[in-house]
């Protein structure tokens, strides 16, 4: 039975109980011109005349009312009770090992703290009856992840094979992904990743040297080297499927551009990256004095973007493409993503997790495919973790679009960097109006990847 | 003065509402040569056929959404327009009402209201 999740705002009693201090703020007015005013509810951008900015910065909020009002006219997004649905996209950490040793790896190298191990054919269908059982007639995502999966090619196989027969049956379509280092496809699982239409994320950092850093196989050998030698018929030819980059950005070297350009003339045609927050090398995860500079990187890439498309280039970046898809829709928010709620994931042993991150976790543990996906679990988590029902989160102008941080690493390591995702917003609303102006038809025809 | 506010995203032009038929109305949401014999689908013409009353189409039935007093059309219709203003309007926003028959120069034409929807409406 689908029960129900109340992720409207907490009541004032629950908001005085987490300490909150004052009215959550309803406008943030953008720094720089032109004049640019942010609705917190429904995410809604507007610009207003000079005159009109320069008294909402003197008065404030009060001043806002012609802006508040309008936004009665819509019921924010944030404040809708909705029914909580089965989730519709698994991730089956099919391979709990890896064939590299890299040294910020959140995973423990593919074993998450316990011991080498592969999920069962059995387990991986039984995880896929789940999935579809909740469903239909819709799309369904199921997605491999490890460890390196490629360690686990025969449950790879037949788990897809089985999704696509079973998804054939209950009418519905199933979209399928992999996380991977790359290193170990061959010939023949490039053919499948393109007729299954694979989304293939491809781990790597950047150059040879700056991805050897840290991505090494276990005797030391290069897994770029590795990686490029086995991927590089996939990108020259993705077909169906779709190849990305995902880099990991450490406190040890800061640079974006040089990242993104590496993996671009690698053949890659999206990359995006991701800041190291939590990693069992503390040396490693960024420190609250990094995350300026991180900023300033992440500006900086973003501006050779920029120059890219008014050449005439598509979008490569993915962070900045993504912002500027969900700024245009006016995304708004009240968790960070959909762990837990659309999306879930399962360990070899066949238990449920919130997400690929927290893994064997038992704070994060949602049951398991013997007796089903634990419909409380999923609910209290969610309610849990309203980004209202978190300080400072509940004080700030970007929570419907931050969502309140990876439940994971917030969890883990508390939060930090919240100066550089309001100054990275502020930057991507400040992009989006700029897009808006010289390519509208851009964001209109939802040219930017999707 | 009244602030000058232009709307940049998605979620802030859906915020603007103007008088008027919204934008499904235009010729160019019909159907067109998709599915010949149903060129054009006629719910979608008019939501505003009495003054001050704005309506949707809904698999339920005719719904009243909700009452205008800024329609042009009440500056017609004094009397409608004060009932809309006093206690008329004042039940009329209260629980959910639908359309069930329309009653011209001694005709009348039922419209369909499916109950059950309705009842989860209300």
């Amino acid at each position: 039975m689908v029960g129900l999740v109340t992720l409207e705002a907490p009541s004032r009693p629950i908001a005085a109980a987490i300490g909150a201090s004052g009215p959550p703020p309803l406008l943030h007015l953008l720094p720089g011109g032109p004049p640019l005013v942010f609705v917190v509810e429904g995410s809604r951008l507007f610009e207003v005349d000079p005159e009109y900015f320069d008294q909402l910065a003197r008065a404030g909020e009060p001043a806002g009312e012609a802006l508040l009002e309008l936004g009665k006219r819509v019921v924010p997004t944030t404040a809708r009770s909705v029914p909580l649905p089965p989730p519709n996209a698994i991730s089956l950490n099919i391979a709990h090992a890896c064939n590299l040793s890299c040294s910020y790896c959140y995973a423990d190298e593919g074993r998450f703290g316990g011991r080498v191990s592969m999920m069962s054919r059995e387990i991986a269908c039984a995880a896929i009856d789940r999935l579809l059982d909740g469903v239909s007639e819709q799309r369904v995502t199921v997605g491999f992840i490890g460890g390196e999966p490629f360690l686990n090619r025969q449950a790879l196989y037949s788990a897809t094979e089985y999704a696509c027969e079973r998804a054939k049956r209950t009418g519905c379509r199933v979209g399928f992904s992999v996380t991977t280092n790359g290193t170990l496809l061959t010939a023949q699982d490039i053919e499948f990743l393109r007729e299954h239409s694979f989304s293939v994320s491809i781990s790597l950092d950047g150059s040879a040297e700056t991805n050897d850093q840290h991505r090494r196989s276990r005797n030391g050998g290069s897994g770029f080297d590795m990686a490029m030698r086995a991927i590089t018929p996939l990108l020259r030819d993705p077909g169906r499927a779709r190849v990305a980059a995902r880099a990991t950005i450490t406190r040890q070297d800061l640079q974006v551009v040089e990242r993104v350009d590496a993996l671009l003339r690698a053949g890659f045609a999206e990359v995006g990256v991701s800041p190291l927050r939590t990693s069992p090398d503390a040396q490693l995860a960024l420190r609250d004095q990094d995350w300026s500079l991180f900023l300033n990187e992440m500006v900086r890439a973003a501006e050779v973007e920029w120059q890219r498309v008014c050449d005439g280039s598509q979008f490569r970046f993915s962070n900045l493409a993504v912002a500027l898809r969900q700024l245009h829709a006016g995304y708004c928010k009240p968790l960070p993503c959909g762990s837990a709620a659309s999306y879930v994931s399962v360990s070899a042993r066949g238990e449920y997790f919130t997400c690929h991150r927290t893994i064997d976790d038992p704070r994060f543990a949602l049951g398991n495919t013997a007796t089903g996906l634990s419909q409380n679990r999923r609910e209290n988590f969610l309610r849990s973790r309203h980004v209202d029902r978190q300080e400072p989160c509940r004080s700030c102008w970007a929570r419907y679009l931050c969502g309140g941080g990876c439940h994971a690493e917030v969890l883990s390591a508390g939060r930090s960097g919240c100066d550089y995702i309001r100054g990275w917003l502020e930057y991507c609303l400040r992009f989006y109006d700029r897009t808006l102006r010289q390519f509208p038809a851009m964001l209109d025809r939802g040219e930017l990847m999707q | 003065m009244i602030p000058k506010i232009f709307p940049r995203n998605l979620t802030a032009r859906a915020a603007v509402e103007v008088v008027g038929n919204p934008v499904n109305t235009r010729l160019e949401s019909g159907v067109g040569n998709c599915f010949p014999g149903l060129e054009f689908d006629h719910r979608n013409l008019d939501r505003r056929f009495f003054p001050g009353l704005v309506f949707e189409f809904t698999e339920a039935g005719v719904l009243l959404l909700h009452t205008d007093l800024n329609d042009p059309a009440l500056d017609e219709n004094p009397g409608v327009k004060k009932a809309l203003a006093g206690k008329t309007g004042e039940t009329l926003s209260l629980g959910s009402w639908f359309l069930e028959e329309i009653t011209q120069e001694g005709k009348t034409i039922s419209v369909p209201v499916s109950n059950s929807d309705m009842a989860m409406m209300t």
